[in-house]
């Protein structure tokens, strides 16, 4: 067995802080490409990491991460999300290269992939996608009367896509082409692909997915659901476990269609089914995503696991199978990505230095982020600054969390979306779980904030809070999280 | 006397005081109080509004100083006796990047005739398009970027002048 002491992080920002973390657990180091604009900024938070310097397209550029793995002695990669994480051929390159590829065999991830052979597999182990069909060799005929066969809306995919690129609504057969006509130039241009297929519309859908964990064997446990329904243009904002609308029953069934799918494809570590679930509870399969999720975090919260150990204890040839029946979930988490956007002006983005960053604590909060007081946020990278999960024993209990550890999330100098996000849980219809994925657009008057008054307390306390910095007398860190207490040898009269 | 800008409104304060925890002065010619919490070097720490204790931060970048109070972040520009520029961005027919970002496409050229509103300049930040439009009917007069730069916040794009009255 070879012995694993250093692992590669082909990633940035707070995945790769994540994973960092859950490899220094097991005294692996971890060795992380970091480009040059965010080398010092990145020096406090991953100073226990070997740091290495990098040029900006280092994280989608696979024979140079897998020249920096070899060069730097790894004998692992953990691609986290996005960036190469569902790239087959970056994972068989590291295989050949004697690297261990933390993620399915590539083999998983290629059938996977590829959305319309995705929904063929689901079919066989008798798992419903959505109605729809690839329009690969059919004339407009065949496609319009197809189309009016599943019933208006349908929605046109992109066969390789993701992340809504590529994607149209369409209300009516008039339509139609010119949807297709879009879809396949952008599919085109973002995936290198033009096939397209269509599918239908559910009418008010939740987007509620599985967690799934393949260990070896093929023994595949489900470990519960999220519900990621809160969504703006098919990016989540925020992911919650369990769904306030699954029950066991349904949690069983739909636990049980996601391991018949990853078992068909011999699948093997962490892997996420997301399905789309109609007003009736009917859910429909939609795809697998084959790496660690972004929201994985409220997950380990109420199932007590860590999801990102067991994959690197996987790769080491280490890891302990789970029986399904010991995985029990207890509570409820709610995830919150706040993202440097100005939801009050279109959600323009908003990258721009954080003047002061101050993170919330207390019980049944978690924050995973990978930025501090003076990181700047780039213009060219995502534009997540960090996750909030909250976790309490009832939904009402975590949204009490939320709405404390949302409030008193310190981050100035760029704008957010913490306060957008603080509006929708505080929205009627989300207290009573009540969501659907056009939540949204539906209710985007009461989420926008329209405020032509400030209160002359809030300026007196600026200025006055200004003439202290202006001072400059005992500001080394301005609004320290220890301010409200005296320092500890100081007596209160 | 000061003047802070907010949200394009422009305020005045004066008789700024923090005596015995109650922090006072007279904004737009009204008395205001605020009982505050201070730490043992004086600072704000913390406000009592509606009775409830609310923790204050702050911080100071230039003219501009960022507060957040009970959940909500305000951003304020100050300035000491002179005037401040109100009124709407790019009211003077200079053009700014809203944020730092890639020009992707310039819509007009120097000489063109622009309405309000077209759009002038695409650019491209966080991986989101984001257009920049014209603030009226105009004359581009000058363009000093080109396609592929790479552009901080605030900077000029354009400068459009106003088409003349009739």
């Amino acid at each position: 067995m070879v012995t694993i002491d250093r692992i590669l992080i082909a990633n940035r920002g707070e995945i790769a802080r994540r994973i960092a973390i859950a490899l220094l657990e097991k005294g692996i180091v971890p060795v992380l490409p970091v480009t040059e604009k965010e080398y010092s900024q990145a020096v406090p938070i991953f100073k226990d990491c070997h740091m290495v310097m990098a040029p900006d397209s280092i994280y989608l550029d696979s024979t140079a991460l897998v020249t920096l793995a070899k060069a730097e002695n790894c004998q692992a990669v953990h691609p986290g999300y996005g960036f190469l994480a569902e790239n087959a051929d970056f994972a068989t390159l590291c295989e050949r290269s004697g690297l261990i590829f933390i993620g399915p065999p590539a083999g998983a991830m290629s059938l996977m992939g590829h959305k319309e052979r995705a929904r063929e597999i689901a079919k066989k182990v008798d798992v419903s996608p959505v109605p729809g069909f690839s329009i690969d060799g059919l004339n407009e005929l065949e496609i319009k009367e197809m189309a009016e066969g599943i019933g208006f809306p349908v929605l046109v995919k992109a066969s390789m896509g993701g992340g809504g690129k590529g994607m149209r609504r369409v209300e009516n057969p008039e339509e139609l082409f010119d949807a297709i006509r879009m879809s396949k130039s952008e599919s085109a241009a973002y995936f290198g692909s033009d096939d397209v297929f269509i599918e239908k519309y559910i009418l008010r859908p939740r987007h509620i997915e599985i967690q799934i964990f393949s260990f070896p064997g093929g023994r595949t446990v489900y470990v519960g659901e999220r519900e990621c329904t809160i969504q703006r243009r098919h990016q989540k904002i925020i992911e919650e476990s369990p769904s306030p609308v699954v029950d066991w029953k349904l949690r069983r069934k739909m636990g049980e269609a996601a391991v018949r799918i990853a078992d068909i494809v011999n699948y093997v570590g962490a892997g996420t089914v997301e399905f789309i679930v109609d007003e009736e509870m009917n859910f429909y399969f939609l795809e697998m995503n084959t790496r660690i999720q972004v929201e994985h975090p409220v997950t380990e919260e109420v199932f007590g696991v860590d999801l990102v150990a067991w994959q690197i204890e996987e790769a080491l040839g280490i890891v302990e199978a789970v029986p399904q029946g010991k995985l029990r979930g207890a509570g409820h988490a709610i995830e919150f990505r706040i993202y440097a956007e100005d939801p009050d002006q279109g959600f323009m983005p908003s990258p721009g230095k954080i003047l002061l960053y101050r993170e919330p604590g207390g019980p049944g909060i978690r924050v995973e982020s990978a930025v501090t007081t003076g990181s700047e946020i780039f213009a060219d990278f995502d534009p997540m600054i960090a996750k909030v999960v909250v976790k309490g024993h009832s939904r009402r209990h975590a949204l009490e969390r939320a709405r404390w550890a949302l409030s008193n999330f310190v981050i100035l100098g760029v704008t957010t979306n913490r306060e957008f996000l603080m509006r929708i849980l505080e929205h009627p219809a989300f207290q009573a779980g009540e969501l659907d994925t056009g939540f949204i657009e539906q209710y985007r008057a009461d989420l926008v904030r329209e405020q032509d008054e400030i209160a002359p307390e809030m300026l007196l306390l600026a200025a006055a809070l200004r003439k202290k910095n202006s001072q400059g007398k005992a500001q080394a860190a301005p609004g320290d999280s220890h301010d409200f207490y005296p320092p500890v040898n100081t007596r209160i009269p | 006397m000061t003047r802070i800008l907010w949200n394009g409104q422009e305020n005045e304060l004066k008789s700024l005081k923090l005596e015995n925890g109650i922090l006072s002065g007279v904004v737009n010619g009204e008395p205001v109080t605020v009982s505050v919490m201070t730490n043992p070097e004086g600072r704000i720490a913390a406000a009592i509004l509606n009775g409830k204790p609310q923790a204050v931060s702050a911080v100071t970048s230039g003219e501009h100083t960022w507060l957040q109070l009970g959940g909500q972040v305000q951003r304020f520009q100050f300035s000491r006796g002179k005037e401040l520029a109100v009124g709407e961005q790019g009211s003077d027919g200079n053009v700014k990047s809203p944020m730092p970002g890639k020009i992707l496409e310039l819509k007009a050229g120097v000489g063109d005739a622009v309405e309000k509103d077209q759009v002038l300049v695409l650019m491209e930040s966080m991986k989101l398009q984001v257009e920049i439009r014209s603030p009226f009917d105009g004359t581009v007069e000058s363009c000093p970027v080109s396609v592929g730069d790479m552009v901080d916040g605030d900077s000029l794009l354009m400068q459009v002048n106003a088409a003349s009255q009739q």
